[in-house]
């Protein structure tokens, strides 16, 4: 107690002796300009407030069978098989009938007549190895925007192959 | 008409710049800045909308030349791709999945690939993933214009 006594009364009045001798300058106001602050706060703003929510990316999801689900017998003519061959060209057919040629453009349309004809049709995405993954992205996609939510990824085989030579061959010829 | 004197009108701008800093620091706080990629792709593009989650992520990259590229987010840093992405032979995919996931079972799987990828590795991958029971996984698309 009596250490703060001491030294509060030095202090006061060491502060009043001051206050007899020095000339004290005038108080003024600082007015400083803050646009420039607040210009480059708000810029930083929307900068972070874009990149936040649009960094994301997107994605499309694929649930495929799990590997023990074992094989589901169908009948061949409920499924609608979408064939990629090595040049990225697209083929459609029912089971093992011999494909028909379409083009990106031209599988919606496939897919809104045959991919719901009934309440079994599947559909069967088979892209050979040698084709661009762009591809099948993109039928994926033509899947999603058609509503083709039944569908499956499988390998082009070699039957499969042999029907696309086929399919070339009577068109070309 | 009487001219109606212009006053000068001075707003306190304060409370709108308090408000305007205390966001400015809540989001420069939980910005997280993506990494520079190491793999280089040009993503296809689709319709998707679904959004990627930014943690609990396995990435697996198949670049041009099919080659894969895994990175998770594991907190046993000596599996492979828990720092950065590495590259994994096509026959390892099926085991390191399978690692990757006995560590950290949240891990959300996402598949990233370059347009001109053959689809043969992605196959491969897919039955990778299939034969190491994840049977759910996102392929990482850019948005179509």
């Amino acid at each position: 107690m009596g250490g703060i006594d001491t030294g509060g009364g030095g202090g006061g009045s060491g502060a009043s002796a001051g206050r007899h001798k020095k000339k004290r300058g005038k108080r003024v106001g600082i007015k400083m300009d803050m646009t420039p602050m607040v210009d480059v706060a708000f810029l930083l703003l929307t900068f972070f407030m874009l990149t936040a929510v649009f960094s994301q990316p997107l994605a499309m999801e694929i649930n495929l069978p799990p590997p023990d689900s074992g094989d589901i017998e169908m009948a061949e003519s409920n499924v609608l098989q979408i064939r990629v061959d090595k040049d990225s060209k697209i083929y459609w057919g029912f089971g093992t009938d011999v494909p028909t040629a379409t083009t990106m453009q031209e599988v919606s349309t496939v897919l809104r007549q045959n991919a719901n004809r009934n309440d079994k049709t599947v559909t069967v995405l088979k892209v050979d190895r040698d084709s661009k993954y762009l591809t099948a992205i993109d039928l994926l996609d033509e899947f999603e925007v058609g509503g083709v939510t039944r569908f499956a990824i499988s390998p082009l085989t070699d039957a499969d192959k042999a029907l696309l030579q086929q399919a070339q061959t009577s068109t070309g010829g | 008409m009487a001219k109606v004197k212009r006053v000068g009108i001075a707003m306190d701008m304060t409370p709108m710049v308090d408000v305007a800093f205390l966001l400015l620091t809540f989001f420069m706080l939980t910005t997280q800045f993506r990494q520079p990629e190491k793999v280089a792709v040009t993503l296809p593009s689709s319709h998707a909308q679904i959004r990627v989650p930014m943690s609990n992520v396995m990435l697996l990259t198949v670049d041009k030349d099919g080659t894969p590229w895994i990175r998770a987010d594991v907190s046993d840093k000596s599996l492979p791709g828990a720092n950065d992405d590495v590259r994994i032979p096509i026959a390892d995919l099926q085991n390191v999945f399978q690692q990757l996931r006995a560590n950290n079972p949240s891990l959300v799987t996402t598949v990233k690939a370059d347009q001109q990828t053959p689809f043969g590795p992605i196959e491969d991958a897919m039955t990778a993933l299939k034969d190491a029971g994840i049977t759910r996984f996102n392929l990482i698309t850019e948005l179509e214009k």
